[in-house]
Parts: structure tokens; sequence; C-alpha cells
């Protein structure tokens, strides 16, 4: 099932809109800073705001075409829809909260999302007596509860302090792989991105700026802004190979790096290794000793100007993104085949379970 | 008190439960359709609906009088076509009432729907529920504190009409006489006893329905800054 947005365009306070995109099945990111506009593409795929002009398909039924004069009421759109303030019904407990959607026959089992959510005990409790992660699970459960055939998540882990978002994300990632539900998720948060999202659609002052797997998008950003706004230029899946004394070895490719292992989970296993271009140096090929953890012998790729920064990419046996100033590049002598030894430190290794 | 008393008492009591129970279902259409909806013509009925509130109650009441009566609009039709009459009766006092005590009562029911986050309302569309459903269960019983002190207040201001009903209902003690149209009549024919008294009892009706009306409210408030 695929939702479709095309030339979608609405006029809010300081801002225009006009968006295109597709977004599969799995769980598709939307990312960008506050203002651009992300909120109020969820709204119109949940029908509770109207565009002015555009087509909004899921599947193969139009929910929104300005053109046609089509407009499906929030109610039968069977979009599941969690907006940031969850917006819980402050005067019903939290099993009637779960139940308010719930139509006879389509929904997963009540007892099986509430398990899956590990809602039991709070089933007989009021909204104004639940902690904030408790608040976000209910609000989960009851849009789950619904059988959507689409779940919209509206920065559902803002404002969470960062033990929480960490508790969170395998809830989140437990309705992903369980219910096999599409899921648009709206955040500014490139964590988030990160440990939920298979695509990634970057929103910039109203626009789509870039569109793709996470990966791509982070590896190739279309245009500076994007990539100022992701500001994590390599992004590689890793394994864990083994952990001690707080520093981890990840296995990338055929390399092993060391990172800290900070508060990454005891059990993750399969993780995303993220390096920002500006936390690596670069040696001439013939590197003496040096404190950081990580030597990488690698090729220069391709050496790109970018302004202040030049863009270095190498290949390390897994591509590798370096920004270096131009006195430096000139003082290396790069150029597409030179041999160079990358360093980045253990702390300058962030690692994101997925 | 003596038994006229109590029968007074207990007519202006009734009459004004009626009256604004009569008005309550279509209060809280209109209430609601103002807090909720954008539609032409809402500023007319906004003026129109406040009209009773500034107009002398005489005023409004010399308005019922000639659509109420044989010779008026609704009067005319209740007489030709099931011979009944209104005017200077029992049974119109409720409906002078309820148009009197209309304006409060919506005023209030609008302001505790507008203090509703929409936002609910919106969630609970896309849980599927329909617009009854979604009035009947996330925004009446959200709102029922704010509507319940609205509504005691238009009890209480039914309660001491005086010049629309004395106008439509004139004042035919054990007919159409209410408390403040006995008040009235006590005080002009001298007996300041029965004055007094009835004017205890219109205190402590009106203090009872306004101190609910305040206690309701406050804890609205308190129950809103709650986390």
């Amino acid at each position: 099932m695929s939702l479709v947005l095309h030339k979608v365009t609405a006029a809010v306070p300081g801002l225009m809109l006009e968006v295109s995109t597709e977004c599969g099945p799995g769980v598709t990111a939307v990312f960008g800073p506050s203002g651009a506009g992300k909120t109020t593409v969820l709204e119109w795929v949940a029908g509770l705001r109207a565009p002015t002009g555009g087509v909004i398909q899921l599947g193969d039924r139009v929910l929104h075409d300005s053109g046609r004069k089509i407009s499906v009421p929030a109610r039968l759109r069977g979009i599941g829809y969690v907006p940031q303030d969850l917006a819980l019904f402050p005067h019903l407990s939290v099993r009637e909260n779960l139940g308010y959607g719930r139509p006879a026959a389509a929904a997963p089992g009540f007892d099986r999302v509430v398990e899956v959510l590990e809602l039991p005990t709070l089933l007989g409790r009021g909204i104004a007596a639940l902690s904030g992660g408790e608040r976000q699970r209910v609000a989960l459960g009851r849009a789950l509860l619904a059988g959507p055939r689409l779940l919209l998540l509206d920065e559902p882990l803002a404002g969470l302090d960062a033990p929480l978002k960490a508790r969170l994300i395998p809830f989140l990632a437990r309705i992903r792989d369980e219910f096999r539900l599409p899921m648009l998720l709206v955040t500014h948060d490139r964590y988030e991105v990160l440990a939920l999202a298979d695509r990634l659609i970057v929103l910039l002052a109203g626009r789509v700026a870039q569109a793709g797997t996470v990966r791509e998008v982070f590896q190739r950003p279309a245009n500076l802004a994007v990539a100022g706004l992701l500001a994590v230029e390599t992004v590689q899946p890793g394994r864990i190979e083994r952990r001690a004394e707080g520093l981890a070895v990840v296995r990338v490719g055929s390399v092993a790096l060391t990172a800290v292992a900070g508060d990454l989970p005891a059990g993750a296993r399969e993780v995303f290794v993220c390096i920002r271009a500006e936390d690596v140096i670069l040696l001439g090929a013939t590197g003496a000793a040096a404190s950081a953890r990580n030597r990488l012998p690698g090729v220069v790729r391709s050496v790109a100007d970018t302004g202040p920064l030049v863009r270095v990419e190498l290949d390390c046996g897994f591509p590798l993104v370096v920004a270096l100033t131009r006195p430096a590049c000139a003082d290396l002598e790069l150029r597409p085949g030179a041999t160079v030894t990358a360093l980045i430190k253990a702390p300058h290794l962030h690692l994101i379970p997925r | 008190m003596t038994a006229a008393d109590w029968n007074l008492i207990g007519f202006t009591v009734v009459a004004a439960l009626a009256g604004t129970l009569l008005m309550l279902p279509f209060g809280l259409a209109l209430a609601w359709w103002l807090a909720r909806r954008e539609w032409r013509g809402k500023v007319l009925v906004e003026t129109l609906i406040t009209l009773p509130l500034v107009l002398p109650p005489v005023a409004t009441g010399l308005i019922l009088l000639r659509v109420l009566g044989r010779r008026g609009p609704v009067g005319g039709f209740l007489h030709r076509h099931f011979d009944l009459d209104l005017v200077f009766t029992g049974r119109v006092v409720p409906f002078v009432l309820a148009v009197m005590a209309f304006p409060l009562f919506v005023r209030s029911a609008r302001v505790a729907f507008e203090e509703l986050d929409p936002r609910l309302e919106a969630i609970a569309r896309t849980l599927g529920a329909g617009e009854w459903r979604v009035f009947r269960t996330i925004s009446l019983p959200l709102a029922a504190r704010g509507l319940a002190a609205g509504w005691l207040l238009a009890f209480a201001r039914a309660l001491g009409e005086f010049g629309a009903t004395i106008m439509v209902a004139g004042n035919i003690p054990g007919r159409t006489t209410t408390l403040s149209l006995a008040i009235y009549d006590a005080v002009q024919l001298g007996d300041d006893g029965r004055a007094f008294r009835l004017l205890g009892v219109s205190v402590a009706l009106a203090l009872g329905a306004v101190g609910v009306s305040e206690w309701l409210g406050r804890r609205r408030h308190r129950s809103r800054s709650a986390p």
C-alpha cells in the first residue's frame, strides 16, 4: 500500500507548501526543521486539514483531489493519527481510550495490542495518572486498535528525555514489525530517523528537498541545505563484534572500527555507524602512529569543492565522506586514486541500534 | 408561609425549570454551531440572540405578546388549528422564560464548547466517529461542567423574570403570578411581611443556583490547570 501526494499545495502562515512524494510500505520519516510544514503534511493525509490543490491517494483510493472536488472525511479514511500532543481523551479511562475507535472485525486483537505495548496494568487508570511514556503508548494503542491502513506519527518521541526515548523506540519498532503497518513518521531528530525509518523524505521550507532510502539520503545529500540538516555524512550498517571497557568494536564491511559504546543498549547487535565528515582526519599515505583508535587506509574516490570545505569521498572498505579545508586538501595533494589514511577517534563514531 | 406562597414558589420553580429545559436542546445546538462552524449570517444570528439580554424585558414581552397573541402568527395558528390560547395563561410562562433565558445559556455554552481542544474532536473523527458520536462522547462530556454552569445561570435568570412575564402572561394570582410578580404585588398592597418572606425565598434560590454555577466554573478551571 503506497501513499502518493501529487502537487499538494496550501498556504499556512509564513509558508507556501507544495509537496509531491510517494511513500511505500515500511516506515517513512518526514524529516525537516521546525516550520518546514511537516505536521501540515500529516494533517492533509489524516483529513484534518484540506489542501488548496493537488491529489492524495492511498493505495488505489483517492483521499483528496482538489480538481475533482473529492475529499474523503477523516472518519472514513482509515488512517491512524497520533498527534504530537497525543490528544488522549481526558474524561475516559485507558481502556475506553483504547477502545474508542475499534471496529468490530478489522482491528488486530485488543489483547495483542495491549500486550505488545505493555499496557495490561494501566487499563483501569485515568489519563491524568499516566506518565509521559505511558501516555505515548496509550495513544499508539488507540490509533492501532481502530484498524488503520496507515499510521501517522507526529514527533512521537519529542519532549521525552533520552532514557525514555530509548525505551519507547523498541515499542515503535515492534509495531512496525508485528503489525506490518505502513507508517509516516514526522521528526526533526536524526536518531529517530536512523532507528526507525526505511525511507526518508527531507522537507525544507514547504518543499520536498530530497527523498530516498535513509542511507542514500544521508550518503548523498542532494544539496548543501540537506547536507547541513542531516549533518552526518557517513551512515553504514555495522555489526557489534565485542564490547569491553565502554568501547565497542563494530564490523563495517571488511573493516573493524572502535567506538564508544555510550548508552547503546546492552543487547544491540546490528547498528548504524554514523560519522560526521568534519570528524575525520586524513594523513598522507605514510602516516605515523597516532592516538586515534581507528586508522583506515583508503583510496580517494572523488573530491568536490563545496564552499569553505572540500568534500572528499574515500573507499576504506566502505564509502567514507570527509570534509577538509581547502589548504589541507592542497597539502595532501588529494585527487581521485590517491592513497591516504583516515583517522577517527572512537568517541566520534556514533552507533545507533537498528 | 401560606399554602398560596408554597404554590407560588412551586409554580415559579416548575416554570423556570420547564422553560430552561425547553430551550436546552436548541441552546446546545446553536452554541455548538456558533463555537465550531463558520457560516454566513453568523454575526446576524449572534446579534439576534443577544437582543433579549439587552432589550428592556417589557419590550421583549411586547414582541412575544404580538407573536403569541390570537392575532399573531404563532398564537393565531395555535388558536385556529388546536383551539389553544397561550397569552394570559399559566402555560405560556415557561415559553417566555425559555426565550429570556436562551441568550444567557447560549453565551456560556458557546464559551464552554470553545474552551474544548478541537484536536480531541478531530482525533475522534480519525478513529472513525461520526459527528453525532463525537458530540455525544467527546464535546458534550468535556464541556459538561461549563454547560451545567451556564444552564444554572439561565435558570436563576428565569426564576426572577418580571417584565416579559407580566406582558405576556399577565399577573393572575394563582395562575400566572410568579415570585417576582408576587413581591411587586405585596409591596403595592403594603403587605411588607409577605414581600420580605418572598424576598428571602428569591435570595435563597438565586444564591443556590449562582453558587453551584460558580462552584462548577471553579472546578472546571482547576481540572484544566491540572497536569
